[in-house]
C-alpha cells in the first residue's frame, strides 16, 4: 500500500500496542511508523474531520448507506 | 449435487482491517471474484489489498433511484457471477446481514437452484453499540428497529426495554431514495409526541454513531427527550431509548408458579 497514513490507521484499527502508543503520544508514534512530515503534523493537530478527509473515511454521506425494506 | 460457483457472503464490520474475522478475510482473499458494497474509499482501498479482483457495487447507486431497485440490481450481479462458475465473495460493511437486502436475496435464490451459498457473520453497529454504551440487552430486553418503521406502524412499544431506533437521521423518509436526507425535524417532532405518551419529558437518551477508525471516539450524546427536538444528526446518527423503569411483574403467573416476588430476586443476591 503507497499510502503510509493509510497503512497506519489500518495497523492502529488491528494492533492494540500500536493504538496505545498514538493515544500517548500521536505525533511521536505516526513519526515512529515513517510518516511523512505533513502527514505527522495532521496527526498531531488531532483534526478528526480533516482525517476522515484525508483517509476519505466519512461515513457521513448517505451515497452508500443500507436501507430496510419494510416487510 | 451442487452446481459450479459459489457464493460467501462476508462483512468486515465497521473499522477496516480490524474487526474482519479471520474466516471472513480468508474468504475474501481466496475468491475468484469479490463484489463489495463498502461506504468509504478507506475501506475499500483495504480490500483490493486483500484480492486483485474487486468489483464495487456502489456504482449501482444512482440519485433518485429507489434503493429497492439497487438491491435488486446488486442481487442479480451477485447471482450472475455464480452462475458463470465463479467463487464469489460478496462483502458488506457492518453485519452483512443486517439491513442488508441483497445478500439475503442471493443466497436464497442460488440455493434454491442448487448452488452453495452461505453468510458469515460480521461486528455490526449494534454490535459495537452495546460495547460503547455499556449495555447488555439481556437485562431489560431489546427492541432494534429503523426509526421511520416505528413510526410509520402502529406497534407495541415495550418501555421497560432499551429501545434502539436506527438511522434516526432519515426518521420519515419513506422514499427509499434518500431524497429528504436532513429533513428530519418533522419526523422527530412527531417521534417525540410519540414517545410522551409514555416517557417524561426529563427522560435521558442517547444519540450514538459508532466510530469507524480506531483513533476517533464514537458520538455519544446525551440528552433529555424534551431536546430531542433540537439534536443535529446525521446519517450515521442512532437513538437509543433507556427502560422508563424495570418492568412490572406478572403477578397471575408468579402466582400460577406459587412464586413471590422475593423469589425471583433470591437468586441475584450475592453474598460476600
Amino acid at each position: 500500500m503507497s499510502d503510509k497514513l493509510v497503512e497506519y490507521i489500518l495497523e492502529i484499527n488491528a494492533n492494540p500496542e500500536l493504538l496505545e502508543k498514538h493515544m500517548d503520544n500521536p505525533a511521536e508514534s505516526a513519526s515512529d511508523y515513517g510518516l511523512p512530515a505533513e502527514d505527522v503534523e495532521l496527526i498531531a493537530n488531532d483534526d478528526k474531520e480533516a482525517i476522515k478527509k484525508r483517509l476519505e473515511s466519512q461515513n457521513y454521506d448517505v451515497k452508500g448507506m443500507m436501507l430496510a425494506l419494510h416487510s | 449435487m451442487e452446481k459450479k460457483g459459489s457464493l460467501d457472503v462476508v462483512g468486515i464490520g465497521l473499522r477496516a482491517g480490524g474487526d474482519v474475522c479471520v474466516s471472513a478475510k480468508a474468504y475474501i482473499e481466496q475468491a475468484d471474484t469479490v463484489l463489495i458494497v463498502v461506504p468509504d474509499s478507506f475501506s475499500k482501498n483495504w480490500l483490493a489489498t486483500l484480492n486483485s479482483n474487486v468489483q464495487d457495487l456502489t456504482n449501482l447507486y444512482q440519485q433518485g433511484k429507489s434503493r429497492a431497485k439497487t438491491y435488486h440490481e446488486m442481487t442479480q450481479k451477485i447471482v450472475d457471477e455464480v452462475k458463470s462458475g465463479q467463487k464469489v465473495c460478496a462483502v458488506f460493511y457492518g453485519h452483512p446481514g443486517v439491513f442488508v437486502n441483497a445478500s439475503h436475496q442471493a443466497i436464497k435464490s442460488l440455493k434454491s437452484e442448487g448452488f452453495r451459498a452461505q453468510m458469515l457473520p460480521g461486528i455490526s453497529a449494534e454490535d459495537w453499540l452495546f460495547s460503547d454504551l455499556n449495555i447488555d440487552p439481556g437485562t431489560h430486553g431489546c427492541m432494534s428497529i429503523e426509526a421511520t418503521q416505528f413510526l410509520l406502524y402502529e406497534r407495541p412499544h415495550d418501555i421497560y426495554a432499551y429501545t434502539i431506533l436506527w438511522q434516526i437521521g432519515l426518521i420519515g423518509d419513506h422514499t427509499l431514495a434518500l431524497s429528504k436526507t436532513n429533513q428530519y425535524h418533522q419526523g422527530l417532532t412527531l417521534l417525540k409526541s410519540k414517545l410522551l405518551r409514555d416517557f417524561p419529558l426529563d427522560h435521558e437518551l442517547i444519540i450514538y454513531e459508532a466510530s469507524t477508525l480506531s483513533i476517533i471516539s464514537p458520538r455519544i450524546e446525551r440528552l433529555s427527550l424534551n431536546e430531542l427536538t433540537d439534536v443535529k444528526l446525521t446519517a450515521a446518527s442512532t437513538l437509543v431509548i433507556p427502560p422508563i423503569s424495570d418492568a412490572p411483574f406478572n403477578l397471575e403467573i408468579l402466582a400460577a408458579l406459587n412464586l413471590s416476588k422475593d423469589d425471583i430476586k433470591e437468586p441475584l443476591k450475592i453474598d460476600e
